[in-house]
């Protein structure tokens, strides 16, 4: 069952119903089952992997909870001295990470058997041919889950958490199995945590209009971008990406633009979705949106860009990366040889490519999405070493201070990024090309000659497309998806409502259904 | 403190570090600068901050960073 369908509004109205039905201490009883059935749905097998996650990450934080409580218990009953209790805790973290090792080699072994299996016999296979052999190894055709990345990240994160004694871990079972599978956000994200989600996920909710209102509100507005924007975006830049042969020149540039729109109609839609069905639920799910093409740098765009996911990055790879003792002996070398800015950046190397290598295979396994993480990576190293000369060239120039110098930053970090995206569709090499082509052979003019025609956008879906996406720019005049709403709270009811009604009038009309697009998918789902 | 202080206006020179009090959260120091602080801290005052140490709390001002390079050296 996917998020833009028939049967799923039927199925979140009855879990509506239901859920508000119930006495409150039961609701999240419905969710649970709630979220298993909707699981089910493409194959009750498909529950073995979930409940597999819930089930090892329970216990082994359990047991990581209980030692750290045995532990406590021990230093205050028996006082030992500061050595004492060093190697006391020294002891009992050892035997900690032990046990949060074992769960991450659990669930990430899953997850990579089923996701880069068969990307590693395409390897081996290569190698294989290279040196001669005739014969291949025979791809396994696994069936991936549904989400399986964004609840084994969001799982792997509390193991962790409650590893650092962030807090408490979950003593019910079923509470936790509810954590891990809550439904709207089981098949894109967001990729919560357990201190943010625990409260509103396990308390009494009661009927509220304005919940129900504002995240109707919310739902559409991701229907619009999905429906209307996306699914009549998507074929067209396929068609751009899928043939570069034919689509070179002024086409390199339509392409960039047109599929970084695409992606984010896609996934902020599919995000809007998942928020206004939980706001339905009074429950708060955090935001993965902050307006990212208002970035006036690259860093600030990955700040603002799937919040969530880099967010986890950060905290579960990149810190730990760089105060690893790999990083802490390879500085300390660096230093030696080189002097003590060496010896800083170091550090910040190995994270910033780690992470960048695990954000890069973790959209794809391929070596097209390792190098576009890699690209990443390096702009943003390369653009941290300039730092300095960026500070001196703003101290140098009043003009930097300008609103047309920040608009300057805005659409060169947006180009920036868009070409950064290339490397997810277009193999390394290829990318190059497909540059040069754009910056030598481009002309208006080929915007006439019959390319763009086929490419299935007749007047009405341009005209659509120019006004959604205007409505898309526009919505970023709000600072967040709450001021909107506390803008739309201020208008008269009729407004509102009228407001509501004509934007499923919309959705339901301009939306695209059937064109050969599978509009019930999302990119993102495949993650 | 004066050691702590010429680190971190060798990584961001911009900021007064004697007021400011969001270092982490209004974003003046960024994801790289964090992990350069982290490093320098541990080289000059022998320290070794755990990756569940790097939060906004403990460095949002010169005063919480120092704080808690003291905590560490208590071995807390």
């Amino acid at each position: 069952m996917f998020l833009v369908s028939y049967e799923f509004v039927l199925f979140f109205a009855a879990v509506l119903v239901l859920y508000y039905g119930v006495a409150g201490r039961f609701q999240w009883i419905v969710l649970l089952l709630s979220s298993y059935l909707f699981y089910a749905q493409g194959g009750i097998g498909y529950l073995f992997y979930p409940v597999f996650t819930t089930v090892t990450t329970w216990f082994l934080a359990g047991a990581i909870g209980s030692m750290s409580r045995k532990s406590k218990a021990w230093i205050k009953e028996n006082n030992p001295g500061r050595e004492e209790k060093k190697e006391h805790n020294r002891l009992v973290k050892r035997s900690q990470r032990r046990i949060m090792v074992l769960g991450l080699v659990l669930n990430f072994g899953i997850l990579a058997v089923l996701k880069y299996f068969n990307f590693l016999l395409e390897n081996v296979n290569i190698f294989l041919h290279g040196a001669g052999a005739e014969g291949e190894f025979v791809f396994v055709n696994w069936l991936l889950p549904l989400g399986i990345s964004y609840y084994t990240f969001q799982s792997m994160g509390y193991l962790i958490d409650v590893y650092y004694r962030k807090y408490e871990p979950e003593k019910n079972l079923a509470r936790f199995a509810l954590f891990v599978s809550f439904f709207p956000q089981l098949v894109a994200g967001p990729i919560s945590r357990f201190e943010q989600l625990k409260d509103s996920l396990y308390a009494n909710h009661r009927l509220q209009l304005r919940n129900i209102r504002l995240g109707a509100e919310r739902m559409l507005w991701g229907y619009f971008k999905k429906l209307v924007i996306a699914d009549r975006l998507g074929p067209a830049v396929s068609v751009i990406i899928g043939d570069p042969q034919t689509y070179d020149g002024i086409y390199v540039f339509l392409g960039m633009v047109g599929y970084t729109l695409w992606m984010y109609a896609d996934f902020a839609g599919g995000i809007d979705i998942v928020l206004g069905a939980a706001r339905m639920l009074d429950i708060s799910l955090p935001e993965n949106f902050d307006r990212p093409f208002l970035s006036k740098s690259l860093g600030e765009f990955w700040r603002r860009w799937h919040m969530t996911l880099m967010l986890w990055l950060r905290e579960y790879i990149f810190f730990p990366v760089s105060t690893s003792r790999l990083a802490k002996s390879g500085s300390k070398l660096a230093g030696i040889v080189s002097g003590k800015k060496a010896a800083g950046r170091i550090p910040v190397y190995m994270a910033t490519l780690t992470v960048w290598f695990v954000a890069g295979i973790w959209h794809g396994a391929s070596w097209k999405f390792a190098a576009w993480g890699m690209m990443n990576g390096a702009v943003l190293l390369i653009s941290q070493e300039l730092t300095p000369w960026y500070r001196n060239f703003h101290d140098a120039h009043g003009f930097v201070k300008t609103r047309m110098y920040s608009w300057f930053q805005i659409v060169r970090t947006f180009l920036l990024f868009a070409c950064l995206e290339m490397f997810e569709y277009y193999s390394f090499g290829r990318v190059f090309f497909m540059l040069r082509s754009l910056v030598c052979s481009s002309s208006l003019s080929q915007l006439g000659d019959g390319r763009f025609e086929a490419l299935g956008l007749k007047g009405a879906d341009l005209l659509v497309l120019g006004a959604g996406i205007f409505a898309m720019a526009g919505s970023g005049f709000f600072k967040d998806q709450k001021s909107a709403g506390e803008w739309m709270e201020k208008r008269p009811v009729f407004a509102r409502y009228g407001l509501i009604f004509g934007m499923f009038l919309l959705v339901l009309v301009t939306g695209v259904y059937g064109r050969g697009y599978d509009a019930s998918q999302f990119i993102y789902n495949q993650f | 403190m004066e050691e702590l202080i010429e680190i971190l206006e060798e990584i961001n020179p911009e900021t007064d570090y004697a007021v400011c009090r969001n270092l982490v959260d209004d974003g003046i120091l960024t994801s790289f600068e964090l992990v350069m602080l982290v490093t320098q801290i541990n080289d000059t005052f022998g320290v070794s901050i755990p990756p569940a140490w790097i939060v906004p709390e403990n460095f949002n001002s010169a005063a919480a960073i120092f704080e808690m390079i003291q905590r560490l050296e208590e071995g807390e």
